[in-house]
C-alpha cells in the first residue's frame, strides 16, 4: 500500500511539475517568434497560399492586404536570411496543419550552401513557434549537426530559462502578431547604382538550390501548385545572374517564375527601405498587390470574403488597427508618407505655400507614389506658383482631388463630403460635412505654423484615425 | 560528459533503467560499460590511461596477496607496491608535471645564466587522473597492510577504479568501502532512490545555481585587476571561497546521489568546511576524502606526530606541500598547501600563548561569540590562502592582495557598482540569498540535523512540492544551456 501511494504521489508530482514547467516556459519563452508566426497553427487549414523566402518576403508581401483586396487567404513563413533549407523544413512543418493549394517561394539566397543563419536569434524566431513534433525533430536534426543546437532548438527552454530577470509585462500577455508573419519597414533610402542587364543563367549547385528543388518537388507530390519568384531590390549582376538560373529551374519543373528585376513593379525612388535589399512598406503593397492579382488570375485561388470567414474578417480589424498604430508612431513626414502608400487608408493632404517641402525631389516622388497612376496637374502648379497645396486621396474607388493657391471647393468621398476653403482670417480650412471645425489649422498650439498636414482615413469605418502636422524640419509637431 | 549537461541527464536515467531491468550479476560489466563510456565521452584515447592504471594495480592486488608475509616475502610485497607507485606515478607525472617541471628547470637555469630552454611536451591532462590514481594506489596499500583482500573479479575491480559518479572528480574512495558495496549493491527502495534524489538536486543547486553565478562575478573582477580593485576584490575573494566550495562540494553530493541511486553509498566529502573554527578543523571538513588519504597513506607513514614536534611541522609541511601540488602543476597551489601547512604550525606553536590570553581577557571559549570570531578568523585565513589557488601565477596572488589591500574605493558597497561586475542586481541578490540558504543548511549540518531526513519525514504532499520547487529553481535560475557555455567543474582539472 506504502509504495503504490508512493508511486501516486510520484505520478502527481510529475503532473504538477509539467503544468508548472509549461506554464514558466511559455512566460519565460522568447515572444518575437509568436509575434511572427504565433497564428500560424490557429489559421494554417484556411490558407490558400504559403509565401517562402528571406526577408525581401517577410517585408514585402502582407497576406492580409492580400485577404483586403482579393479575399485570399495566406501566410507568410519566410524569415529574416532564411537559408533555403529552413525554408523547406517551415513549409513541411506547416504542412502538417495546412492545405495549400500554391506556394510561392522566392529564389533569393538559393547561391548559398548555408544551412542556419549565422546569428542564431533569426532561426529561433522562425523555429521557436513551431510546436514540437516529428516534422520539427527531423527539421532540426537536419539543419543542424551538434547535440547542443539540436537540444537547443527542441528545447528551447534552454535558451530562455534565465529570463526571469528581465520579464515584463509583456511576457505575461502576450499577443500573437496581426500580419501573418509579414513585417513591415519603414524608410527610404536612395538605392545604390545598379542596372538590370541581360544576364545568362550559370548553373549553381548549391545547398540552397537542392533545398528549392526539394520544395518544389515535395509541393508536386503533394499537388501543391509552385511559384518561384526573385522579388525586386536594387540587385548587382552576380545576383541577376541567379534569378537567372531560378528561371532555368522554374522552366525544368515546368512551373511559374516571376523575376520582379525584369518588371516594373516598384520605383526604386520611393520603395527602398535601404541602399541595397529591401524595400519599404510602399513598395512591399505594390509587390503584394500584383501577387494577389497575379495568383487569382492564374492560379484561381479564390477570393473567400464572401465565404463567412469571420475569423479573418475580426483579423483584419486588428491588422488596421495595428497599421494605423504604426502609423501614428512614425515622427518624420517621409515615413508617414511612406506608411500612407496604401490603398485601405484614405487621406487628405495640405502643405503650406511657404514651405521649402518642395524643394526636395523625394517628397514630390513620394505625394506621387500616394497614386502612382495619376498625374497630379495642381502639384507643378503649385510648385511652380509657390501657392498651397490640397490633395484628397479617397482610395476605396480611387478618386483624387486636388487644390492648388486661394481656389477652394467641395468634393464627395466614400467617407464625407469635404469642403476646403479660406478662412475669414485668410487661412485655409478643411472642412468634413457640417463640421465647423476646420482639420487644417493655421497655428499650432506652440504657434509655429506646420509646414505639412495630413488628415488619415480608415476605409473600414471612414472614420479619421489620425491628424499629423509636420514642422519645417518635417518631423511630427508634438 | 559534464554532470550539469543535457548529455548527462540523458545518460544517467539510461544507466538507472537498464541497470535494474537486467539481471544482478550482470548489472557490474553494464556499470562499467557506462563507466568507460562516460570517461570516454571526454577523450576516447585517454581511456587507455585508465586501463593501464587498473591492470597494474589489480596485478599488484594479486601478486601481494601471494606473496608471504614472512622475510622474503616482505621484499616482494614492498617491490609490489613500489612497482604499482612507480608505474601509476610515472603517468601521473609524465601527463600532469612533466611541462610543469621543464618550465621551472628553464627558469632555475635562466636564473643561473644557463640557457638550456628544454621544450614543453603539452600533453592535455587527462581529466580527473589525480583521483583514480589515488584511489588505485590506495588500493594497493590497502591491500599490502592486509586491510582488504585482493579483489579477484577484474570487472569488479574495473568498475572500483573507474565507477563513474566519481571517476574525474571524487570523492577518493576506499577500497573497504567501495569494493564491498560493488559486490553487493543495496537494494533499490523508493527512501534510497528519494534520498539519492535529493542529493542530487541539492549538488545541482550548488554548481548551476551559485557556483556558477558566483564565478561569473569572480571571473570578472579577476579578469581585468586594473579596474576592479579595491571592494571588487576583497567581494570576489571572498565569493570565490563559496564558488569553490559550491562548486566541488556540488560535483561531490550529485556524485554520491547518482551511487546513491545504484545502490552505492560514497563517503561525505565535505561537511560545513567554513564553520571550522581552526585550519586543522577546516582540513577534517574540507575534501575529507583527499584529506584521509594524505592522512593515512602520508603523513602517517612519514611518522604523523608520533616523532616529536619538529618531525611533525616537517611532516605536516611536507603533506601539504604535496596536496598542493596534487591539486595542480603550478607554483601557486604548492604555495597554497604550503600556506595551509604554515597555518596549522604557526596555530599549534601559538596555542600556549592563545591559552594566556583567553586566561588574562577572561574569554569564555564555549561562548557563542568566540566561536564565531574564530569560525571567522578561520575563514579569512582559508580565504587568503585562495587566493594563490585562484591566480595564474605567484605575482598575479600577490598583486590581487596588493590591489586588494590598498585600493580606497570603499563607496563601491554603496552605490550600486557591484552590480556592474558581471551580474545585475537581480543576479546578485539571488546570488545572496543562494549564500544564505546554503549558511543555514551548513548550520543545520553542522548541528547533527539532516535536510533530507526532515523532508522525508514530511507528508508526500509536501515532499512533492519540495522536489518540484527544487527542480523549478534550478530550471530557472541555474547557469545553463544555450545561453551559457557549460561550466567545467573546477576540480576536474586535478
Amino acid at each position: 500500500m506504502k509504495r503504490i501511494k508512493a508511486i501516486l504521489w510520484i505520478i502527481v508530482m510529475f503532473l504538477l511539475m509539467a503544468a508548472a514547467y509549461k506554464t514558466a516556459a511559455f512566460y519565460l519563452g522568447g515572444k518575437t517568434a509568436y509575434h511572427k508566426n504565433g497564428d500560424l497553427l490557429r489559421v494554417a487549414d484556411a490558407c490558400d497560399v504559403l509565401f517562402l523566402g528571406t526577408s525581401h518576403v517577410t517585408t514585402e508581401i502582407y497576406p492580409m492586404e492580400l485577404w483586403r483586396e482579393y479575399g485570399i487567404t495566406s501566410y507568410n513563413i519566410s524569415g529574416y536570411g532564411h537559408p533555403m533549407a529552413l525554408s523547406y523544413w517551415m513549409m513541411m512543418n506547416t504542412l502538417d496543419y495546412a492545405d495549400p493549394k500554391v506556394v510561392v517561394v522566392d529564389c533569393y539566397v538559393m547561391e548559398s550552401d548555408a544551412m542556419v543563419i549565422n546569428d542564431q536569434k533569426f532561426m529561433h524566431f522562425s523555429l521557436d513557434s513551431i510546436p514540437f513534433s516529428a516534422t520539427k525533430v527531423r527539421a532540426v536534426f537536419d539543419i543542424f549537426d551538434d547535440f547542443d543546437s539540436r537540444a537547443e532548438y527542441l528545447w528551447s527552454f534552454s535558451l530562455y530559462h534565465d529570463r526571469w530577470d528581465e520579464l515584463k509585462r509583456d511576457d505575461f500577455e502576450v499577443e500573437y502578431g496581426q500580419t501573418r508573419g509579414a513585417i513591415f519597414e519603414v524608410g527610404l533610402s536612395e538605392p545604390d547604382e545598379f542596372m538590370i542587364k541581360d544576364v545568362k543563367a550559370e548553373p549553381i549547385n548549391s545547398v540552397g538550390v537542392t533545398y528549392l528543388r526539394k520544395i518544389i518537388e515535395e509541393c508536386q507530390d503533394r499537388n501543391i501548385e509552385v511559384v518561384l519568384t526573385f522579388l525586386p531590390f536594387p540587385a548587382q549582376e552576380d545576383q541577376q545572374k541567379v534569378a537567372a538560373y531560378a528561371g532555368e529551374i522554374a522552366r525544368e519543373y515546368g512551373v511559374d517564375y516571376l523575376n520582379f528585376l525584369q518588371m516594373n513593379v516598384v520605383d526604386y525612388e520611393t520603395d527602398c527601405f535601404d541602399s541595397y535589399s529591401h524595400l519599404n512598406v510602399a513598395g512591399g503593397q505594390k509587390i503584394t498587390s500584383f501577387m494577389g492579382g497575379y495568383l487569382r488570375d492564374n492560379y484561381g485561388v479564390a477570393d473567400h470574403r464572401q465565404d463567412g470567414l469571420t475569423e479573418w474578417d475580426e483579423d483584419y480589424v486588428d491588422y488596421q488597427r495595428y497599421k494605423i498604430n504604426k502609423i501614428q508612431s512614425q515622427e518624420s513626414l517621409q515615413n508617414y508618407l511612406v506608411m500612407m502608400a496604401d490603398e485601405s487608408f484614405s487621406l487628405c493632404l495640405y502643405v503650406d505655400g511657404e514651405s521649402r517641402i518642395w524643394e526636395y525631389e523625394q517628397y514630390v516622388n513620394q505625394v506621387h507614389n500616394l497614386a502612382p497612376e495619376y498625374e497630379f496637374p495642381m502639384l507643378e502648379e503649385a510648385i511652380g506658383r509657390g501657392e498651397d497645396y490640397c490633395l484628397i486621396i479617397d482610395n476605396p474607388g480611387r478618386t483624387v482631388t486636388e487644390y492648388c493657391g486661394a481656389e477652394g471647393g467641395t468634393t464627395e468621398t466614400s467617407f464625407a463630403q469635404i469642403t476646403y476653403k479660406e478662412k475669414e482670417d485668410g487661412s485655409k480650412g478643411l472642412y468634413f460635412g457640417d463640421s465647423e471645425e476646420s482639420f487644417v489649422v493655421e497655428r499650432c498650439e506652440d504657434d509655429r505654423i506646420p509646414t505639412v498636414q495630413v488628415v488619415l482615413i480608415n476605409n473600414l469605418d471612414g472614420t479619421v484615425v489620425d491628424v499629423q502636422r509636420f514642422d519645417e524640419a518635417l518631423r511630427v509637431n508634438k | 560528459m559534464l554532470f550539469n549537461s543535457l548529455h548527462f541527464l540523458i545518460f544517467f536515467p539510461i544507466v538507472i533503467a537498464v541497470y535494474y531491468l537486467i539481471p544482478r550479476k550482470i548489472r557490474t560489466y553494464w556499470l562499467l560499460a557506462a563507466s568507460y563510456y562516460f570517461y570516454m565521452c571526454w577523450n576516447a584515447k585517454y581511456v587507455l590511461l585508465l586501463l593501464f592504471s587498473t591492470i597494474v594495480t589489480y596485478v599488484s592486488g594479486i601478486m601481494l596477496e601471494k606473496c608471504p608475509q614472512e622475510d622474503k616475502g616482505k621484499r616482494y610485497r614492498k617491490l609490489c607496491v613500489a612497482a604499482s607507485f612507480i608505474l601509476n606515478l610515472s603517468i601521473l607525472f609524465v601527463f600532469k608535471y612533466l611541462d610543469f617541471g621543464i618550465a621551472s628547470l628553464n627558469q632555475i637555469l635562466s636564473h643561473l645564466h644557463i640557457e638550456l630552454n628544454a621544450p614543453a611536451f603539452d600533453l592535455l591532462l587527462p581529466v580527473g587522473i589525480s583521483f583514480y590514481t589515488f584511489q588505485a594506489l590506495g588500493y594497493t596499500v590497502d591491500v599490502y597492510r592486509g586491510e582488504i583482500y585482493a579483489e579477484k573479479n577484474f570487472f569488479r575491480y574495473a568498475l572500483f577504479v573507474s565507477f563513474f559518479p566519481q571517476l574525474v572528480a571524487g570523492p577518493i574512495e576506499r577500497s573497504k568501502n567501495l569494493l564491498r558495496q560493488l559486490d553487493k549493491p543495496a537494494a533499490p527502495t523508493f527512501d534510497r532512490f528519494r534520498d539519492g534524489f535529493l542529493l542530487m538536486l541539492w549538488g545541482y543547486f550548488l554548481k548551476v545555481v551559485l557556483a556558477d553565478r558566483i564565478a561569473v562575478f569572480v571571473d570578472t573582477a579577476y579578469g581585468d585587476i586594473e579596474t576592479y580593485t579595491g571592494v571588487y576584490l576583497i567581494v570576489a575573494t571572498l565569493l570565490f571561497a563559496v564558488q569553490i566550495y559550491c562548486d566541488f562540494a556540488g560535483y561531490s553530493v550529485i556524485a554520491m546521489g547518482a551511487a546513491k541511486i545504484l545502490g552505492i553509498s560514497l563517503m561525505e566529502n565535505f561537511n560545513s568546511p567554513y564553520l571550522a573554527a581552526s585550519v586543522a578543523e577546516f582540513w577534517r571538513r574540507w575534501h575529507i576524502s583527499l584529506s584521509t588519504w594524505f592522512r593515512d597513506y602520508l603523513y602517517i607513514p612519514l611518522g604523523g606526530n608520533r616523532k616529536g614536534k619538529i618531525r611533525k611541522y616537517v611532516n605536516l609541511i611536507i603533506t601539504f606541500g604535496v596536496s598542493g601540488l596534487w591539486h595542480g602543476a603550478n607554483w601557486t597551489y604548492v604555495i597554497w598547501g604550503l600556506l595551509n601547512g604554515a597555518y596549522q604550525i604557526i596555530g599549534d606553536i601559538l596555542t600556549p600563548i592563545k591559552k594566556k590570553m583567553v586566561g588574562i581577557l577572561d574569554i569564555k571559549e564555549d561562548s557563542l561569540s568566540h566561536r564565531c570570531l574564530r569560525v571567522v578568523t578561520t575563514f579569512l585565513l582559508v580565504d587568503l590562502a585562495w587566493v594563490f589557488f585562484r591566480a595564474n601565477t605567484v605575482f598575479e596572488a600577490l598583486r590581487i592582495i596588493k590591489r586588494m589591500l590598498t585600493a580606497r574605493n570603499h563607496w563601491v558597497w554603496f552605490d550600486g557598482s557591484l552590480y556592474e561586475c558581471g551580474l545585475n542586481e537581480k543576479n546578485f541578490r539571488l546570488m545572496v540569498w543562494g549564500i544564505l540558504l546554503l549558511f543555514v543548511v551548513d548550520i543545520c549540518k553542522y548541528k547533527g540535523m539532516k535536510l533530507r531526513e526532515v523532508i522525508a519525514r514530511q507528508d508526500y504532499w509536501a515532499q512533492c512540492l519540495c522536489v518540484i520547487v527544487a527542480i523549478l529553481g534550478i530550471l530557472l535560475f541555474g547557469m545553463w544551456g544555450a545561453g551559457y557555455d557549460v561550466a567545467n567543474f573546477i576540480y576536474f582539472q586535478f
